[in-house]
């Protein structure tokens, strides 16, 4: 919520340049900004949790791939076998 | 003759922000340009200078994050700076869940009065306060922008991301809203 307040003083007291310049640091800044933006210093496979987190999302996949194609297979042959029996 | 010397300094922020943009250490004299600008409207809103401190880096680390995506339009970047410093001193209000006291110069407030025809005795100016303080902050920053920030229309639609002309034409209408609530009383 924002309230206003006249002030009836002639001129308004602004702080020294000596108060805004204590705040000011360029340097601090630059660092805090390379901080967030560079890369992580570890790259992800040296992560050992991280690595294991690849491993078992790639063992998952291969399983899910392979039971598809197991089925993928199943039905070919349940067709061939069709048709075989209705050309018999 | 000032319109050509204001056109010039555009041109070189432009190029300081062009520079900034490839490198952020370049970002130094725009931080130096407009550093003590930003302090003084924070710390005109949260009064505390460790505070106003502590806001205005915040403001400038996030403009140096964003400076790749910032458009030049003509506009200063003050008025960039001026929207973020306005952002992160509400969402600070709004997270401490404090009142944010803003302090008006009274000649400020007789020019307001005065473009708006009203009398400018202390009971008039108490009422117009009073109006002020009724009203969503969305329509008291326009006036404050203009009024008391002494800001342009170009500047105010810059900052609230709307057209000089949709400024215009929102200040006005916080003016006749005001103006109607004044009469009321």
């Amino acid at each position: 919520m924002r309230k206003y307040k006249i002030n009836r003083d002639t001129e308004r007291k602004l702080p020294p340049h000596a108060v805004s310049d204590k705040f000011k640091d360029f340097d601090k800044i630059r660092m805090q900004h390379s901080d967030i933006t560079k890369r992580p210093k570890q790259p992800l496979y040296k992560n050992k949790k991280l690595f294991m987190l690849l491993i078992l999302i790639a063992v998952v996949a291969w399983v899910v791939s392979e039971s598809i194609e197991e089925e993928k297979a199943m039905k070919d042959n349940n067709n061939n076998i069709e048709m075989k029996e209705k050309r018999g | 003759m000032q319109g050509s010397k204001q056109s010039q300094e555009l041109i070189i922020e432009q190029q300081l922000i062009i520079a900034a943009q490839d490198n952020p250490a370049r970002f130094a004299p725009l931080y130096e340009k407009y550093h003590r600008q930003i302090f003084l409207f924070i710390i005109k809103r949260v009064k505390n200078e460790d505070l106003a401190g502590d806001i205005t880096s915040r403001v400038f680390l996030k403009a140096l994050l964003n400076i790749k995506k910032f458009k030049f339009q003509g506009y200063p970047l003050s008025s960039w700076l001026y929207r973020i410093a306005s952002n992160e001193t509400n969402m600070y209000f709004r997270k401490s869940k404090k009142t944010n006291e803003v302090e008006i110069m009274e000649s400020d407030v007789i020019e307001l009065m005065t473009e708006m025809k009203e009398g400018v005795d202390e009971d008039r100016q108490g009422l117009l306060i009073e109006a002020l303080n009724g009203l969503p902050l969305e329509l008291t920053e326009l006036i404050e922008f203009r009024y008391f920030e002494k800001m342009s229309f170009k500047e105010i639609g810059e900052i609230k991301g709307i057209s000089e002309g949709n400024a215009k034409i929102r200040v006005y209408r916080v003016i006749e809203k005001l103006k109607k609530i004044l009469k009321a009383n």
